[in-house]
């Protein structure tokens, strides 16, 4: 079965932004530092510590991450967001509150004109996420 | 349970970059709405409202690829950053190929599809419409 993920590149801080994703959403966490890796050798000693891959299993949620990103450092735009299909009320309240914590709201949550839930954050780390639950869709 | 796709925005060609992205996975869209048959239209300027509003396309056993069309008329700004790539892991390796190959037409490949150290087989590119993909296949060992 073919899958699609998103894969998060971060300026450094890919340990931190992991483990606020996990406080979020809950599942395991696993982190391979360049130190250890295949890389290892050819990467300088402030990388040493540095992810080189990171990944986040939690359900049906799978995330990836890592610290190498473009040499120009990371830049992050507004062309793509994780978007969260909820399955109740309780959830997406849940989730929205965790990951606006220190990020900006873009849009607030909201129950929207298509009669679905929605709302759109941008979080402490530039990564946007958006949050949708609609009660009258089976989840 | 939440479920996690990823969404994507476009300024103005979320249409054209969608039928790429169709020729290239081989699935049909699942929805496709334009701001004119949205509850929206009327405060949609005249020239935008073929544009995309929402759209959808199934890849794989239950992921969706969606987009909207962002509106310089409604303010609304496209960035581009470089903190994103989505990772697809096909069943095959001839369709990881037809995947890399198919994305690849028009972009710039960042990691040519090879197998790599850690056993599997890799590519990397950006493509025509600025999306960064990873194609990953892990054979069976």
């Amino acid at each position: 079965m073919t899958t699609l993920n998103p894969y998060i590149y971060f300026n450094g801080n890919c340990r931190e932004a992991m483990i606020f994703y996990q406080q979020c959403l809950g599942g395991q966490l696993n982190m391979q530092t360049v130190a250890g890796s295949a890389l290892e050798d050819r990467c300088p000693v402030a990388m040493q510590r540095k992810i080189i891959h990171a990944t986040l299993l939690s359900g049906a949620i799978f995330i990836m991450g890592s610290d190498m990103c473009d040499a120009a450092g990371v830049v992050p735009g507004n062309t793509i967001a994780i978007s969260l299909n909820c399955s109740s009320e309780q959830e997406i309240n849940t989730l929205y509150e965790r990951f606006s914590e220190g990020g900006k709201v873009v849009d607030p949550l909201k129950t929207q004109f298509w009669g679905g839930m929605f709302g759109l954050v941008e979080d402490k780390f530039g990564v946007r996420w958006m949050f949708n639950y609609d009660k009258n869709e089976l989840n | 349970m939440a479920t996690v796709n990823p969404y994507l925005n476009f300024q103005d060609n979320t249409e054209e970059a969608f039928n790429f992205y169709k020729s290239v996975f081989g699935t049909e869209f699942s929805a496709v709405v334009r701001f004119k048959d949205s509850p929206i239209a009327g405060n949609v300027a005249e020239a935008d409202k073929d544009k995309i509003m929402h759209i959808a396309l199934p890849i794989g056993n239950g992921n969706l690829l969606m987009a909207t069309d962002m509106l310089k008329s409604m303010g609304q700004e496209l960035k581009t950053g470089n903190n994103f790539a989505l990772s697809i892991s096909p069943e095959t390796e001839e369709e990881a190929l037809r995947f890399f190959n198919g994305l690849s037409e028009g972009g710039t490949v960042e990691a040519p599809f090879k197998k790599e150290f850690w056993g599997g087989y890799f590519g990397m590119l950006l493509d025509k419409f600025g999306v960064r993909w990873m194609i990953n296949y892990q054979p069976a060992s």
